[in-house]
């Protein structure tokens, strides 16, 4: 990279050339106040707090703006500069409503900051100011417009980040408002709050979180998103028992004084570094969806079943019943008659424990969890290694994503593709067989045949196949030509693997790496985008059996074991009749579910807030929780139940007590874990397991190829293609065992949730 | 100095918005010359020899500005006739269009081909809607001559235009601004650079030049660039045409050599001050140039160079004469609140700034000023020049702070009032300031 030296306040630095002014004086230790700057957003030059004094120009320039070139002599402080700025913030504060005392962002205020830094100390402001209310722009969004300081963060972000283009500006002059894209001025969007996230100011607030804690009373926590697979972490905020906002800003990347001596001077752990794999990034579910921890419908005490009802019981009468039911119906059955099912929401540790019972204690083969997709043949094969969020955003300039919805399902891998493509140029191909409404940055788009997503594989595979796979896919042959060459010329190719292809299609996924490497020189990485939070931890920790059918139970399955995985939800109603046809069902849970009012024993588990734990997303990074909440309820972790239950068995899972201990262990058995602690994750953040990768020799191509031509063969030729884009909101906007508990979310959908069964107390 | 007639010529004839007229008077041999006997570089050439600068405002030389444009660039490019003529007291853009439309489109086309763009866009203020018809309509008319269009004059050179209305912002007259709002954005300025001759509208190299500007072009590719510039000054070539607004006896557009006595033209072209009365103040180019008093007039002539060093700039030489009865403070109030309104709200002082200001003339005329309203004043316009996005906010400044400087008694006459009446306010007493006011 071509660099240049410039002189800053009579300091030598070298720097990249037209890397933005603002970043190398900041990186050269001269930070210059900002507030319309954002790192990786379009520069805007709207707030003019940046103004430097550059040798040879007329007037102060916007360092924002400016890009460095070989010579430039800088000055960023001087009375005149001073001056300039005393004016800006003196202009801001002009109308800004001054309310600080019931202002929300009151105390981590980049306006607060700014004022008491640079600005004078009494307003000269005397004229009456121009009054607005606040007013709701959607459920989860507030605008107070006389707090805003126009500093278009908000827009930016709508268009860059998540591609909503929701926010714009109506209006002119002073009279300028934010408004959402509605005819009315409210908010059609999926509600992703990074808006509310980067407002240096009050004027955007959550829903959830105005009035309910000043920024100095809360005590945040750095933990991993529960919902999907890539793995956000977040700043829980919590306030007397309750979380009241999950955040993700990169207090490092601020002002490193308003950082350490304003935002962090209230917090109990105070982060030295934001290396987080999703940068500032969440969506509406991690922004929104955690407050079902907070939820009075959690359960608080075991229930067992006595005369046909559900009634509270101890942890002792619990946890004996379980034991000697188990014991019993082991014994008069024999083991296989006895399944666990984990849910890939848990965390490593309580799924490792379950596994380790399963298959040590009680000796069953039936040890899984509930998978939507079976993932197995996919990693089994895999040939390349998994691709993380910050290398598909920063060294991928080819991308091709076959199938899925990631602004839906994978808010994160959506964000990752267009900061791809908006800081790097990345070319990215998209094969779908919908129009996927929020990746418009895409260079090209391929539009198939609903459910020929195997064609596209078996083509990109074999050119002997395009024919076919023309045929199938409805694609021209020029057009899986063109894909081909995508693939197959690409010096560095990152491949997403959506969740619509099944058993040889997923092979070929984790195939199709390895033989373009093999090809010569080049990188290939490949995302599977998993579904929930620890798919892959559930398959790493050996739930690997296969998932139960309804009609085993009965004949076959006398008792189940169910750790946090609601079947009659996830799998139908088929599940209902199955479960009481079982002898024993025990359920760990957080409300009572559909499954939990069936179950024999329901032991009241411990959210992702309360526990400590690690999960492993869908680029196989292990990632801590962290506990944030006090006990409000009689819960336990997952893995002590199962570790109490066991010694009441007889036997010893090694638990210790604590999650660190099991991950010890974990880290000396399963492959790919080892070396990781949790001291390393509390200093690294993301650690990748290693895979173990099949090499291309063992694999038999020319039977998979047979294979895939099967299931090609298999796609129905006569559908066509879906011309319509899902619905916004497709996969965000449902109710989820999780979500449905989120006070905010219910209102806001308008779910018709149940009502909470009563119980007896 | 002699006065010719270079813009205005066919001004006075009937039917003078016609080609036919305009043919009978010349029209289009410009045209015919440049795409018969000159290269595109050599068009270049003369127009820079012509000394010609920008009618617009900004003055910047127009030879300047086409040999900016990238020769090797694939991208297409666009020629652009700003015609959001909107600067408050201008009004001669809108007397050229209605009386020498050919000559814009002569001058559009000869940009077109020194640049080699084929399309090339009038951006017309929106509310001269009647002008977008007769342009539309002169449009037609050369195309049927073959003027425009695909192969004019069989030279192998294709260029189309295309007249596109504005909808009534005034920062739309702002080059960046404009081209934001011809793509069907919100207009708001462009981050300067890149600047337009290298990324213009839809990110293409793009020349915008004024209306008067284009217009100056063909008589300098007929009668030679060091014609016009001879008309004018070494610095300042050719005539311009000058809309005088105000106290005079005979306000209207007139055409005078750059580098003419201004008083000259109040007196003698506009038969002086209405009703005998004393001069007091000008404004000389635009309500965006900074005042002139009486005694800067005696000295100024009308050319680019005499005004900045009055520090003042000839703008878009719209020229407001005041008489002895003119209360300046009102005359700043009003133009404040122009900019007020027309404010786009990018950026802060701009925003802010005027809104502030106008706030607090308005208190001073209502009779509420204190002693320290016009110091504030002065540094509020002080603070917002210089600093802002673009050049609105620096023009709503330059109303401002020289008035002040200049006419300081206009102002404290309004605080002298106040004093007696309003002295027993709490918030006049030290200490009792309102930091909070919802």
């Amino acid at each position: 990279m071509e660099t240049v030296k410039v002189i800053i306040n009579g300091k030598e630095v070298e720097a990249p050339k037209g890397k933005l002014l603002l970043e190398v004086c900041f990186d050269a230790g001269f930070p210059i106040p900002n507030f319309c700057y954002y790192k990786d957003l379009p520069p805007q030059a709207a707030c003019r707090m940046c103004l430097v004094r550059i040798e040879k120009m007329g007037r102060l320039q916007t360092a924002c703006t400016m890009r460095v070139s070989e010579g430039m002599v800088v000055t960023t402080e001087s009375e005149e500069i001073r001056r300039a700025r005393m004016a800006m913030v003196d202009f801001i504060l002009a109308n800004h409503p001054l309310d600080c005392p019931v202002c929300d962002k009151g105390g981590e205020c980049e306006l607060q900051w700014m004022a008491m830094n640079y600005g004078d100390l009494l307003a000269r402001f005397d004229e009456q100011k121009d009054a607005t209310g606040e007013y709701p722009l959607s459920p989860f969004i507030w605008l107070d417009p006389q707090r805003c300081i126009l500093c278009y963060r908000c827009i930016r972000v709508c268009d860059e980040w998540v591609e909503n283009h929701a926010l714009g500006v109506r209006g002119r002059g002073a009279h300028s408002v934010i408004v959402g894209n509605r005819p009315d001025g409210t908010l059609a969007c999926e509600h992703c709050g990074n808006c509310v996230e980067v407002c240096p100011v009050g004027a955007l607030t959550s829903t959830n979180f105005r009035f309910r804690a000043r920024p100095w009373d809360i005590r945040d926590t750095v933990t991993t998103c529960t919902y999907c697979s890539d793995g956000c972490q977040l700043r829980l905020s919590v306030r007397d028992g309750r979380v009241v906002r999950a955040w993700a800003k990169d207090l490092t990347k601020m002002d490193a004084e308003f950082a350490n001596k304003v935002l962090f001077s209230f917090r109990t752990a105070p982060e030295t570094r934001h290396n987080w794999i999703n940068e500032e990034f969440l969506c509406l579910k991690g922004r929104y969806g955690n407050e079902f921890v907070n939820s009075p419908d959690r359960l608080r005490v075991p229930l067992l079943r006595r005369n046909g009802r559900l009634e509270p019981a101890t942890w002792e009468e619990a946890l004996k019943y379980v034991a000697q039911r188990i014991l019993e119906i082991k014994r008069t059955y024999g083991p296989e008659s006895i399944a666990c099912i984990g849910s890939p929401r848990l965390t490593n540790e309580d799924l490792y424990v379950l596994a380790k019972f399963g298959r040590q204690v009680l000796e069953t083969p039936h040890v899984t969890h509930a998978m939507d997709v079976d993932w197995r043949p996919f990693f089994k094969r895999l040939t390349v290694p998994l691709l993380t969020q910050p290398e598909l955003r920063e060294q991928m300039p080819t991308i091709l994503l076959i199938g899925g919805n990631p602004p839906e399902y994978n808010p994160l891998t959506a964000y990752s593709l267009r900061a791809a493509v908006h800081r790097h140029g990345a070319r990215l191909y998209i094969v779908s067989a919908r129009p996927i409404g929020r990746l418009q940055v895409a260079t090209r788009f391929f539009h198939i045949r609903p459910g020929s997503e195997p064609a596209v594989w078996l083509a990109l595979l074999d050119e002997g196949e395009v024919e076919r796979a023309a045929e199938a896919t409805l694609l021209t042959r020029e057009e899986l030509y063109e894909l081909r060459r995508f693939v197959w010329e690409a010096d560095r190719l990152a491949l997403l693997v959506g969740r619509e292809v099944t058993g040889p299609a997923l092979e070929a996924a984790a195939v199709l790496g390895g033989m373009l490497q093999a090809k010569g020189e080049r990188i290939v990485r490949v995302l599977p985008l998993l579904r929930f939070n620890n798919s892959l931890g559930a398959l790493d920790m050996g739930l690997v059996a296969e998932m139960l059918v309804p009609e085993q139970v009965g004949p076959q399955i006398k008792a189940l074991y169910l750790m946090g995985c609601d079947l009659v939800r996830f799998y139908g109603d088929a599940w209902r009749q199955a479960l009481a046809r079982a002898e024993l069902v025990v359920a760990h849970e957080l409300f009572l579910t559909r499954t939990a009012e069936l179950a024999h024993v329901v032991l009241p588990a411990m959210s992702f807030a309360e526990l400590d734990g690690t999960f492993t997303n869908n680029a196989g990074q292990v990632q801590r929780i962290r506990r944030a909440l006090g006990v409000a309820g009689d819960w336990r972790p997952d893995w002590m139940i199962i570790d109490q239950i066991a010694a009441k068995m007889g036997a010893d899972l090694g638990c210790r007590h604590s999650a660190a201990n099991i991950f010890r262990e974990i880290a000396e058995t399963i492959p790919g874990y080892q070396g990781i602690t949790y001291a390393r994750l509390n200093e690294e953040g993301a650690i990748q397991t290693e895979r173990p990768l099949m090499p291309l020799e063992v694999i038999d191509r020319a039977r998979l190829l047979e294979r895939l031509r099967a299931q090609v063969e298999a796609i129905d030729h006569t559908a066509e293609r879906l011309q319509e884009p899902a619905p916004l909101g497709i996969g965000l906007f449902e109710p989820g065992t999780l979500t449905e508990h989120v006070p905010l979310l219910r209102q806001a959908f308008g779910w018709d949730v149940r009502e909470s069964v009563e119980v007896s107390r | 100095m002699e006065k010719v007639r270079v813009l205005s010529a066919r001004f006075d004839l009937p039917d003078s918005h016609t080609i036919e007229v305009y043919l009978r008077t010349g029209g289009y041999q410009a045209l015919r010359k440049a795409l018969a006997e000159m290269t595109p570089e050599a068009v270049i050439e003369e127009v820079k020899r012509s000394a010609l600068r920008g009618r617009g405002g900004a003055g910047f030389s127009t030879g300047m500005k086409w040999s900016f444009v990238p020769k090797d660039s694939s991208k297409p490019k666009y020629v652009i006739a700003n015609a959001d003529e909107s600067e408050p007291g201008t009004c001669k853009d809108r007397v050229l269009m209605e009386k020498d439309p050919h000559a814009v489109i002569e001058g559009i086309l000869l940009a077109a081909y020194a640049v080699q763009a084929h399309l090339a866009f009038i951006y017309i203020r929106g509310e001269y809607w009647y002008l977008k018809e007769r342009l539309e309509y002169a449009i037609e008319e050369a195309r049927a001559h073959g003027f425009v269009g695909a192969n004019i004059l069989g030279s192998g050179f294709s260029c189309d235009i295309i007249v596109h209305p504005g909808a009534g912002a005034y920062i739309c007259g702002e080059e960046t601004a404009l081209m934001e709002s011809l793509e069907g954005k919100r207009g708001y300025p462009r981050i300067k650079p890149p600047f337009p001759a290298v990324v213009g509208l839809y990110g293409c190299p793009t020349v915008i030049n004024n209306v008067e500007t284009l217009a100056s072009v063909p008589p300098i590719i007929l009668n030679g660039g060091d014609w016009f510039r001879r008309l004018g000054t070494e610095k300042s070539g050719g005539t311009r045409l000058f809309a005088v607004s105000g106290h005079v006896a005979r306000p209207g557009v007139y055409e005078l050599p750059m580098g003419y006595s201004m008083k000259r033209m109040i007196e003698e072209d506009c038969g002086g001050i209405r009703g005998g009365k004393r001069l007091k103040a000008v404004i000389p180019g635009g309500s965006s140039a900074p005042i002139l008093t009486a005694e800067e007039v005696e000295q100024c002539t009308l050319d680019f160079e005499s005004l900045l060093a009055l520090k003042s700039m000839l703008g878009s030489g719209a020229i407001i004469v005041m008489d002895e009865d003119t209360d300046i403070a009102q005359v700043v109030y009003r133009i404040t609140k122009f900019y007020e309104h027309e404010s786009c709200g990018w950026c802060v002082p701009c925003r802010e700034g005027t809104r502030w200001m106008r706030k607090l003339l308005e208190r001073l005329l209502r009779g509420e000023g204190r002693p320290k309203d016009v110091d504030l004043l002065y540094e509020l316009a002080r603070n917002i020049f210089g600093t802002t996005h673009c050049p609105l906010g620096d023009a709503a400044a330059w109303a401002v702070y020289p008035a002040i400087e200049k006419f300081r008694a206009d102002f404290e006459k309004y605080v002298r009032a106040a004093a007696v009446s309003v002295s027993a306010e709490p918030s006049d007493v030290p200490g009792a300031r309102r930091l909070l006011v919802v």
